[in-house]
């Protein structure tokens, strides 16, 4: 597979979790749903992911796993992220890069680490650029297969997009697989808000 | 709702945006502050129930904020807030005394959150 050669904590198989930092759960995400979140920055899809993989609850920690467009240094660096091994989706060769177009090696990839971690959770953030480089049912097969892993390993799957580069008829297709955050709908944007954790201090 | 809030930033955009989160989900009486000395300055007149610092400011680190807020008084509710997740700078407001960290630009869930674990002490 193309992160065979990686080394230690760069291949998904191995990902280990991140440091606890002593802050509060913020976010639920059920196991074995996939969610799409309505946000162009994908500012809250990371905030969510890097609150699930730096709390616990219950002595329950996840491990992560990042597909994006944005490149990993730069996702090191912003969000304090180590342990997360992280994909970077750019036509530029590299070890920790895949072709845009490689929609299958993309669809291994995080079914494998659904597949070998327990209590999981992927970011895939770069959906418009997989449409603009492969096709938008191309792109809704794969999503299908992801989605079909996370129900059966009970993993977690967020997918940041812009509703505005999709038309109605491609945002129905996606809502049919996906649960939906929309923050631009205040609080009532998010489903299953109430399970929160206070640290007890 | 009664409780009073209180946003540290350098950032007029910045504590706007706050301004309409916190007027959004029920929260009408926001104190502004945007460096050290005016939030010390407004802790002090106007008592915040929740005071919500960025770690970054031009005058003193976020992390002085806190300790001169908490050297007023213990009690004070803050949560710390910064644009990067720096984990270092987390834990330090968090040994300052800093109830929480929230990550900027923050949303009404993670706010609402936060005021509801932290608001009603």
């Amino acid at each position: 597979m193309f992160w065979k050669r990686r080394k230690k904590g760069m291949r998904p198989e191995l990902a280990e979790p991140e440091e606890l930092l002593q802050i509060s759960r913020k976010y639920f995400l059920q196991k074995g749903k996939s969610y799409i979140v309505e946000d162009p920055a994908a500012a809250i899809s990371y905030d969510i992911f890097v609150n699930l993989l730096s709390t616990e609850v219950g002595g329950v920690r996840l491990r992560g796993y990042i597909v994006s467009r944005q490149h990993p240094n730069l996702l090191r660096k912003h969000f304090g992220l180590t342990e997360t091994p992280i994909t970077w989706l750019a036509t530029q060769a590299g070890e920790n890069s895949l072709d845009p177009t490689s929609l299958g090696m993309l669809t291994h990839s995080i079914v494998d680490f659904f597949n070998k971690t327990e209590n999981s959770i992927v970011l895939l953030d770069g959906v418009e650029y997989l449409i603009t480089n492969n096709d938008f049912r191309k792109v809704v097969r794969i999503l299908e297969q992801i989605n079909d892993a996370v129900m059966h390993f009970k993993g977690r799957l967020m997918v940041p997009i812009d509703p505005r580069a999709f038309d109605m008829k491609e945002l129905a297709i996606l809502e049919r697989y996906f649960e939906v955050i929309s923050p631009k709908k205040g609080i009532k944007g998010f489903p299953e808000l109430q399970k929160f954790k206070k640290i007890e201090r | 709702m009664k409780l009073k809030m209180m946003i540290v930033d350098d950032s007029d955009a910045f504590r706007d945006i706050m301004k309409e989160l916190l007027v959004r989900i029920g929260f009408e009486i926001v104190i502004e502050a945007k460096d050290c000395d005016e939030a010390v300055r407004e802790f002090e007149k106007e008592r915040p129930d929740v005071i919500f610092i960025d770690m970054i400011l031009p005058d003193k680190s976020g992390v002085e904020v806190t300790k001169a807020i908490l050297k007023i008084d213990p009690r004070a509710i803050i949560i710390a807030m910064s644009a990067m997740i720096n984990k270092r700078l987390i834990k330090e407001a968090l040994s300052a005394g800093a109830k929480d960290f929230l990550f900027k630009p923050t949303n009404e869930m993670a706010l609402n959150t936060v005021i509801q674990m932290w608001g009603g002490e």
